[in-house]
């Protein structure tokens, strides 16, 4: 069940048992009250072990949150770490050279500036520089992180990128593979990285997949066509 | 700038990709100037100027003041341009210093003030004692790209709007009379200057004076924030409907040939005329609006709060 | 009153408010890494810049700035962003009242045009803020949103902003009065703005439900 909440509002909970709070929630350390710190659809779950609670909202602006995916550019070197870029702006976050699979003293990672990399957010104190890492650290697999090679990226707002990462009702991805054959790297930081084969494709991704935010699901098909027409139709004439 | 945006490498390399091939991000081509939309505000020289995601306001003021002493028959024309972070975080508050903020605020100067765009001689009221002074304030709101063909647009579609209130002149004394009373008066506006700015791409590297066979630069019209920011060249024209060239501005960059420079003030020229229309047909339809408004409302008000 | 919020594509959060005649747009940007001296070791630093319809920024500006400053603070969840900065910009399109003299309508038109701005950007809120105009006329009546007529034919005028929490008014952030008044009518002013404010944060409820739903 989700309910509309504004912040500020004031939320049920059984304090007897415990609490985990997630975006959106907020437990002021003066008033010690729990309040919802953002507008959108409050979304508490029930189990054995205790309450869960967050809101479900939209914005631009990304804070890192540990095991989020996300797409980052590397903007310089320190020490024994990246500086990587999650978006413009805010402040940056460190990639470790450790960080990565089969990585050693001798083993130093290549990464130069300028490149993107798909990552993990494995330490996200609010008083501390947040570090991404290029391996799973919890099972220690690869799990498809590291440098993205060419390709485009597309900036979308958070919201967008959840659903296409974490829906798979979400019919934008089913629609596109009709369409042509990619690949693709979800960040929950507003970045989603496509590659194809032909620059007119990529093209096409590009602007259906930026298009198609907030628009409705049942246009998604008709824009997709439509984008992929007009690159067909181009290179015939 | 206080701090750049950060674009990858992949992204700078797929976008002058795609332009070798021909295409564009946002599905123009590469003469296509962004469609421009006009609204008027609510006072006279109110103007938000729509250029794809990239949005100007300007807004005209007036106010009596004593003319410059080596120029006893000229009024006071200002244009003031800052870019405050409203436009996007690389825009920093209060300092206009960086080379890109002063470029603009030079070429719209340029383009408007020095050219004559508007009669300054029609400003005077009394010789060397009185003038009036007319202050453009330009705001940008939102950057994605062609700030100084937007904001020139918005400049001259402002002045072209505002009205300044008629004035009786007694000797040394001068009375302004209020818009409700008498019938304000337009701006003299001598021509309409048109920006049109050109950015060049060199995907292949290979720095040519001389322009080749082998020659692969790309040329684009009216480049949005991405390609700008990729960009190795940049030139702006700025042209009015009778054909006269009022500014060509290009400081430093990629090397252009003779050829390319006459080839891009055609093409500008086309924008130019398409623009201008756009403009004046704009204030016609909105000075027919207000007519309309104004009669209604002077009775009705007059009845109501009497 | 009119918000539209989202209006701008390169800043977080945006809102074009309008209210009668005055009308102004606000653009936040946060959190985002602060210059060294803005940076506060345990909080969220907050830049707000209101820049005039026309001319440039004058110590009125300054003075409507330091206090949208002082009714946003309170309600800015800051110890969540240690280090952090919040970019607030302002920028009045029109005044709808006589300046230099009066900066009552531009002051609420910043206030809650930046609480749509504030909640559309994401940034944690501990409630929200709005506020209102009321005047008393030369005729002892209060009057609500007033215009500049009225605004120049009134006795006295008054600026109050209230925090809103679990939907309704919990604290007052500000109030500030011009004019001859006494002690009554501030309680009365209180009460009537009160009602405006209830009003007006149900309108936000609304625009805030109808633009969750749409997504």
């Amino acid at each position: 069940m989700s309910t509309l909440v504004i912040p500020g509002d004031e939320i049920s909970i059984d304090s007897e048992r415990p609490v985990v709070l997630g975006p959106g929630m907020y437990n002021d350390p003066v008033t010690q009250r729990i309040v919802p710190v953002n507008a959108g659809l409050l979304n508490i779950s029930d189990s054995k072990k205790g309450q869960t609670i967050y809101v479900e909202y939209d914005s631009k602006r990304y804070s890192p949150a540990v095991g989020d995916l996300v797409v980052g550019i590397i903007t310089g070197a320190f020490g024994d770490s990246y500086r990587v870029s999650l978006s413009s702006f805010s402040t940056p976050v460190s990639l470790s050279y450790m960080a990565f699979p089969n990585a050693s003293k001798k083993n130093r990672p290549t990464l130069v500036i300028g490149d993107l990399v798909y990552a993990r957010v494995c330490n996200a104190e609010k008083e501390l520089e947040a570090e991404i890492e290029c391996v799973d650290s919890t099972n220690g697999s690869d799990a498809g992180f590291g440098l993205l090679e060419n390709g485009m990226v597309i900036e979308a707002t958070l919201g967008f990128t959840r659903s296409l990462l974490f829906n798979n009702e979400f019919p934008l991805l089913r629609e596109l593979a009709q369409h042509c054959k990619f690949e693709i790297a979800i960040g929950v930081n507003g970045k989603i990285w496509i590659k194809t084969d032909e620059v007119k494709e990529t093209i096409a991704c590009y602007r259906s997949i930026s298009d198609c935010q907030g628009q409705p699901q049942e246009k998604f098909q008709e824009i997709i066509k439509n984008y992929f027409l007009q690159v067909t139709n181009t290179v015939e004439e | 700038m206080a701090k750049e945006i950060e674009i990858s490498t992949s992204e700078s390399k797929f976008i002058l990709e795609a332009l070798k091939q021909n295409y564009r991000l946002d599905n123009r081509t590469f003469d296509q100037f962004r469609d421009i939309k006009i609204q008027f505000g609510e006072e006279l020289g109110d103007v938000l100027i729509e250029m794809g995601k990239t949005k100007v306001h300007c807004k005209i003021s007036s106010s009596i003041t004593e003319p410059y002493e080596d120029r006893p028959f000229e009024g006071l024309f200002i244009i003031s341009t800052e870019s405050t972070p409203m436009a996007g975080p690389q825009f920093e508050n209060g300092n206009n210093t960086g080379e890109d903020e002063v470029l603009i605020s030079r070429i719209i100067e340029k383009a408007v003030r020095r050219s004559g765009a508007l009669d300054i001689e029609g400003l005077c009221i009394v010789a060397g004692r009185k003038c009036w002074a007319i202050r453009a304030n330009v705001h940008f709101l939102d950057c994605d790209g062609g700030f100084v063909d937007a904001s020139c647009i918005a400049v001259m579609a402002a002045l072209l709007h505002y009205k300044k209130p008629d004035i009786t002149v007694h000797g040394e004394k001068i009375i302004v009379h209020p818009v409700e009373e008498r019938e304000p008066v337009p701006l003299g506006i001598l021509h309409v200057p048109i920006c049109v700015t050109f950015s060049f791409f060199n995907p292949l590297d290979i720095e040519e004076n001389i322009k080749g066979e082998e020659n692969s630069e790309i040329v684009i019209i009216d480049a949005n924030l991405k390609e700008e920011l990729l960009r190795e060249g940049v030139l702006t024209v700025t042209l009015n409907k009778n054909r006269e060239v009022v500014q060509v501005s290009k400081a430093g960059g990629l090397a252009m040939d003779a050829l390319t420079l006459m080839e891009c003030c055609h093409k500008a020229y086309d924008i130019t005329e398409k623009v201008t229309d756009q403009i004046l047909e704009a204030i016609k339809v909105d000075n027919k609006e207000r007519d309309k408004f104004s009669a209604i409302l002077s009775s009705e008000n007059a009845r109501e709060t009497s | 009153m009119d918000a539209q919020t989202g209006y701008l594509e390169n800043v977080d959060g945006s809102c074009l408010y309008s209210l009668n005649s005055t009308k102004v747009i606000s653009a936040v940007t946060g959190p985002v890494e602060p210059k060294a001296r803005q940076e506060l070791p345990t909080q969220l630093a907050l830049e707000i810049n209101i820049r005039p319809a026309s001319g440039v920024p004058t110590t009125r500006e300054v003075n409507i700035q330091d206090k949208v400053r002082a009714i946003i603070t309170p309600i800015l969840a800051s110890y969540k962003y240690p280090r952090q900065l919040c970019q607030i910009t302002l920028q009045l399109l029109q005044s709808g009242e006589t300046e230099p003299y009066f900066h009552a309508l531009e002051l609420i038109a910043c206030v809650n045009s930046t609480t749509y701005a504030l909640v559309d950007s994401g940034i944690a809120l501990k409630g929200i803020a709005l506020g209102t105009t009321v005047v008393i006329s030369k005729d002892n009546q209060l009057i609500t949103e007033p215009t500049d007529e009225i605004l120049k034919n009134s006795k006295s005028m008054h600026v109050v902003a209230y925090m809103i929490e679990n939907n309704k008014p919990s604290n007052l952030l500000l109030m500030d009065s011009y004019g001859d008044f006494d002690e009554n009518d501030i309680l009365k002013i209180l009460e009537q703005s009160e009602i405006k404010v209830n009003q007006l944060n149900k309108t936000f409820r609304e625009y805030m439900k109808e633009k969750i739903n749409n997504i």
